[in-house]
């Protein structure tokens, strides 16, 4: 895949919610939700083919949770390279906004 | 708790999947729950006191792989699915409680186009596979048919020809909802 081609949404929120931990699907489904302010919903089927894309690739890992309550809970955390993707992606973000702001002058509030 | 069953020989074809969920979201309602689908048969069970979400998804790696199935399965038993039963060649079918005050939203198990598109495209792979297949031996019983000149080889060549047409039809069905998504 060429490291410069944009993430889909649910990729982006996956690789974001995994930034500072490991989290199972629920977790995972719930932060996106919370953080895009219900924007974006995460079905059980994307989830899947997401993060079996993205374990393929090498961007995410399965890892054991340290809570014997979790336990059965299959976990998943960034490797290197996925963080270095989600990064990479963000500066991209980055640019991109900054070239609009030359052209769009007016400030966009988020509702 | 016996409850009433029954068993529907109603089939579907795979590029009407989409119409067999809303068909057993209807016979949820009506008090028929789902309790076992396939593709040849389905056995429902008599409750009148709840009401389900259907889904199916065509998954085919899970089917010799015990790891890779739980793995699946728990996506969507956090997210409150139940996988009901699997068919022999990979469809899944999966049920939620519905509940009306929550929004459709989250009777969605393909949520964006690039996921929905990847399941479809499992399924293609499947069905070119089976074209293949079909025209194959069209083909044989056709040459059969010269070398021996017996109509009943004439009569296979028809038939497969014929489910080699049919299966056409229905890629180019699934097709029709892939280009759906993607404009």
């Amino acid at each position: 895949m060429n490291k410069s081609e944009p993430l889909t949404e649910s990729y982006f929120y996956i690789l974001l919610c995994l930034y500072d931990g490991a989290n199972h699907g629920y977790g995972i489904m719930q932060k996106t939700k919370e953080l895009s302010n219900e924007r974006v919903i995460i079905g059980s089927g994307t989830m899947y083919g997401a993060t079996s894309n993205m374990i393929k690739k090498g961007w995410i890992q399965e890892t054991k949770s340290t809570d014997p309550e979790d336990e059965r809970k299959r976990l998943y955390c960034l490797t290197a390279e996925g963080k270095n993707i989600f990064l990479q992606e963000y500066k991209r973000m980055i640019f991109v906004i900054e070239s609009a702001k030359k052209i769009i002058k007016e400030v966009i509030v988020n509702e | 708790m016996n409850n009433k069953r029954k068993t529907s020989f109603r089939v579907y074809t795979a590029w009407n999947y989409d119409k067999e969920e809303n068909d057993l979201d209807k016979f949820s309602r009506e008090g028929w729950q789902l309790i076992k689908g396939g593709c040849f048969h389905s056995v429902f069970e008599k409750d009148e006191t709840i009401c389900y979400r259907n889904r199916i998804d065509f998954n085919p790696k899970i089917l010799n792989n015990k790891d890779e199935r739980d793995r699946y399965a728990s996506f969507f038993e956090e997210m409150g699915w139940k996988l009901i039963s699997v068919t022999f060649n990979g469809w899944c079918y999966f049920r939620k409680l519905y509940n009306e005050e929550l929004p459709e939203s989250n009777y969605e198990i393909y949520t964006d186009k690039a996921s929905y598109i990847e399941m479809l495209k499992r399924w293609l792979k499947l069905g070119t596979v089976v074209m293949i297949l079909e025209i194959l031996l069209s083909i044989i019983y056709l040459i059969q048919f010269f070398v021996h000149k017996e109509p009943a080889f004439l009569y296979e060549t028809i038939v497969f020809t014929i489910i080699f047409f049919w299966i056409r039809s229905g890629m180019n069905k699934m097709k029709e909802k892939m280009s759906e998504q993607a404009e």
